[in-house]
């Protein structure tokens, strides 16, 4: 009811929003005032009204006309909802039934009164059935407007101006026939309202529309169509039933308007015809175009689904109903197999619970035959083979006819979608047909998922990288401790986002700093992950110890056996011994110290295991501490294997001399930041565009002043450093 | 970074001798550590391995060895190393792996080592 009421409503209210249509609207409510006038004035003056009764209705129909021909213009195009040819033909449907409506209840409202005497009533209701006739009139002829330009040809502007032209005639020869007497002005009247009809019947020829329309969609417009017809047919009979009884002369005028009606109901009876018999012709081939259709719809879904991000399961649940509706299935299941056991996950299932799925999977043979097909496979009659009878044979017949489709992503399947019917030879090979194609699609947007899953994946590791290397950063010291005497410069580069190099200072428990300098085994996550655990037991030994091979040991007690056995970590520490003047030197299997002393340049490698490799029974008697009296001018230089294997593009590594050949070098005064930078420059040039394969660690202490000089410096010719045994 | 590493092993009596060439680094020391993990699972404890064809080996590499040690010499068996290359030599020589393990000039001084 509501949406009757809102049917009548909407052509009046579009109806005021247009100029020329108020002008109408205006001439209406001007004839209506010139009825009641003409009730009050005296019978033998009514006659000079007479002319501008019937001539203000036909007026306000050919401005509603006018009105109808600008709205024109503003058609693109770009349809709305509204205005797709479905919806334009079913308000025709629902307004003719308004009209139907209205009409019998003035009807039953004039015939109550007194349908031979004209009172002010009835002719009221009369008008008001006039106005609301016009203004529907205007929108229905907007209606088949739309319907008519929806396939615009050059000839389309031409159908509609001699249909008005048609029109126009009409109009002008019955106001003439019924107001002014002229007789033979009703040939003109008939002739041209039939050939109107016959014109506009002919040239109504766009129907393409109907074609595309789905089956359920044209039954429902044939419904329509015929109902809106039987209006039309109704419509003037009423009208004229009428209009036929009066004689005196205003009703005649009205007859006037009662033609009108009557013309118009048989335009739009000869389009409503034409649209019947176009419905009625297109209904046989319905089936062939909702397939069509339907393929289409798919692809646009599938499409849709390529590029959303959703979930495989999201996907292969969406490709099941799709291809449920394409067969038409009545049950359906998506599975993935586990690639070597009988195990299978159901990703989605319509209709089929998972016992169903189960009693499916009870032979064997139906397994290998149908859900491990590397193709599609169709069963046309399960009964047709003993081994696969049993499908008919659940509590109630569970599959006559099974249509399984592999489901593809890059080359590997990666689920199995089975469609079922209850009846036998339920598919036909039209569907494996739709599926084929189906498939094709289906494998583009599982390949997009795949990517785009592998792709948010990747982000998502170099993020935590990123993350972790920035955290890794912050476990090494920010700043360096002023050490008396010693100007320390540290360059660190890590290879990946994240490394196993670590250096830090610590204090002893005698209050001496130590520097330490060590490299975790492997490379990446586990290496860094090794680095923060030694730094946790770095910090928490240190002022425990009492001096740098106690400290090693320590580590070395705290670290082994809890690795994984094939990591090891390799430390060098170095104590700078301020009170005694000497760097007291440890080494757990990490590369050797470089000394410069005295002009003389010495590889200094003390006895040591690695650390984590051996109990400290074992470690302990291998471990050498070596004390090196220092004096000014005097540097030390540290290092991880990176800087040593670095390597070129051929695969050179870079090696110790060239780093000693830096050391030979160095002139007094030169600070450890121009050193390092000198020693990383060669790395650099070396190395070229070689990528980095290993973090690169390198230190240079250089002592910048020492009170006393300290004679015990020992240097052997061959630059072997005498050592104190621990 | 695809450097070739290869393992050739061959039995002598109740010696199992893997004879590894090219390079051994962080992507090829799983090899090598299911090379030698087949082996002990197989029972073998007595196993030479020769360096003759090795290239390179980076800290990853040394770490293999180090998996299998204890499980092998508690079953009275041993890992003995054979003809390394110098630069090989100097990295396990670093890391102190002389005093782990068995580093000897050729498989035949470990054979009679097995012998004895």
């Amino acid at each position: 009811m509501r949406t009757l009421f809102s049917q009548f409503f909407v052509p009046i209210q579009r109806t005021t929003k247009q100029p020329l249509a108020r002008l109408a609207i205006i001439g209406i409510l001007a004839k209506l005032a010139l009825d009641s006038v003409s009730v009050i004035m005296p019978a033998s003056l009514e006659w000079l009204l007479m002319p501008f009764i019937p001539l203000l209705g036909i007026g306000s129909l050919v401005i509603w006309v006018a009105a109808v021909e600008k709205d024109e213009e503003k058609i693109d195009c770009e349809l709305s909802e509204k205005e797709q040819p479905l919806q334009l033909s079913s308000m025709i449907g629902n307004i003719a039934f308004i009209v139907l409506i209205v009409l019998i209840a003035s009807n039953v409202t004039v015939s109550l009164l007194g349908s031979s005497s004209m009172t002010i009533i009835s002719m009221a209701i009369f008008d008001m059935l006039i106005l609301a006739f016009i203004a529907i009139t205007g929108d229905i002829f907007r209606i088949l407007r739309r319907l008519l330009i929806l396939r615009r040809s050059s000839s389309t502007k031409l159908t509609m101006r001699v249909t008005l032209l048609f029109v126009l005639a009409f109009l002008f020869s019955s106001t003439l026939h019924f107001v002014f007497g002229v007789v033979d002005a009703m040939a003109i009247v008939i002739s041209s309202g039939g050939l109107a009809a016959v014109w506009f019947f002919l040239r109504l020829n766009q129907n393409d529309w109907i074609n595309a329309l789905p089956r359920k969609d044209k039954i429902f417009l044939l419904r329509r169509t015929i109902f809106s017809l039987f209006t039309c047919l109704l419509v003037p009979g009423l009208l004229i039933h009428d209009s036929v009884d009066g004689n005196n002369g205003l009703e005649s005028a009205y007859m006037s308007i009662g033609f009108c009606v009557v013309f118009a109901s048989g335009i739009y009876g000869a389009a409503l015809s034409r649209l019947f018999f176009s419905i009625l012709f297109s209904l046989p081939t319905a089936q062939f175009i909702d397939r069509r259709n339907y393929e289409v719809e798919s692809l646009i879904e599938l499409n849709r689904l390529a590029l959303s991000d959703t979930s495989i399961e999201n996907i292969v649940t969406t490709i099941m109903f799709r291809a449920m509706e394409a067969t038409r299935a009545e049950g359906a299941w998506c599975e993935a197999l586990a690639p070597q056991s009988s195990d299978y996950i159901v990703l989605a299932s319509a209709v089929l619970t998972d016992e169903h799925i189960a009693w499916f999977h009870r032979s064997s043979e139906f397994e290998s035959k149908v859900l491990r097909s590397q193709e599609q496979i169709l069963i046309s009659n399960v009964e047709d083979d003993h081994n696969l009878a049993y499908l008919a044979k659940f509590p109630q017949p569970l599959a006559r006819s099974v249509l399984a489709m592999p489901l593809f992503a890059g080359q590997k399947r990666v689920a199995m979608l089975v469609l079922v019917k209850r009846d036998a030879y339920g598919f036909q090979g039209d569907d494996l047909r739709i599926l084929r194609a189906f498939q094709h699609n289906v494998k583009i947007v599982l390949d997009n998922a795949k990517l785009l899953r592998e792709s948010i994946e990747n982000e998502r590791i170099k993020r935590e990288l990123s993350l972790a290397s920035s955290m890794q950063n912050t476990m090494l010291p920010q700043k360096l401790p002023e050490i008396a005497e010693f100007d320390i410069d540290i360059r660190c580069v890590p290879a990946a986002e994240v490394g196993g190099d670590y250096y830090d200072f610590v204090q002893l428990e005698n209050g001496m700093w130590c520097l330490i300098i060590g490299d975790v085994s492997g490379k990446g996550i586990p290496a860094a992950f090794y680095m923060a655990h030694v730094k946790g037991i770095v910090l928490s030994l240190a002022g425990m110890a009492k001096s740098p091979s106690d400290f090693l040991l320590k580590v070395n007690n705290a670290l082994y056996g809890n690795m994984e056995k094939h990591a090891y970590i390799t430390m060098s520490v170095c104590m700078f011994d301020t009170d005694a003047k000497e760097l007291v030197l440890v080494r757990g299997g990490h590369c050797p110290t470089f000394l410069k002393q005295n002009r003389a340049v010495a590889v200094v490698t003390p006895k040591g295991l690695g650390i984590g490799l051996a109990a400290n029974s074992l470690f302990v008697p291998t471990l050498q501490e070596m004390h090196i009296p220092y004096s000014e001018g005097d540097i030390a230089y540290f290092f991880t294997d990176g800087v040593s294997e670095a390597k070129n593009t051929i695969d050179e590594e870079f090696g110790y001399e060239p780093i000693l050949d830096v050391l030979r070098g160095v002139q007094d005064g030169e600070t450890s930041k121009v050193i390092n930078e000198t020693i990383m420059h060669e790395v650099r040039s070396f190395v070229g565009t070689a990528p980095q394969h290993d973090d690169i660690t390198s230190v240079v202490v250089r002592c910048v002043q020492s009170k006393a000089q300290n004679s015990l410096v020992t240097s052997s010719s061959n630059g072997e450093y005498q050592t104190v045994e621990r | 970074m695809s450097h070739n590493f290869d393992i050739q092993s061959t039995k002598q009596g109740n010696v199992q001798i893997l004879r590894i060439k090219g390079f051994l680094d962080a992507h090829t020391a799983h090899l090598l550590e299911k090379a030698i993990e087949d082996k002990v699972k197989a029972g073998e404890s007595f196993i030479i391995v020769n360096f003759k064809d090795l290239d390179y080996i980076s800290s990853a590499g040394l770490g293999v060895f180090m998996v299998f040690i204890e499980e092998i010499r508690s079953n009275g068996g041993d890992i003995k190393l054979v003809e390394m290359k110098p630069k090989v030599f100097t990295v396990f020589d670093l890391l102190g792996f002389p005093m782990l393990f068995d580093i000897l000039s050729n498989e035949q001084e470990a054979l009679s080592k097995f012998q004895v």
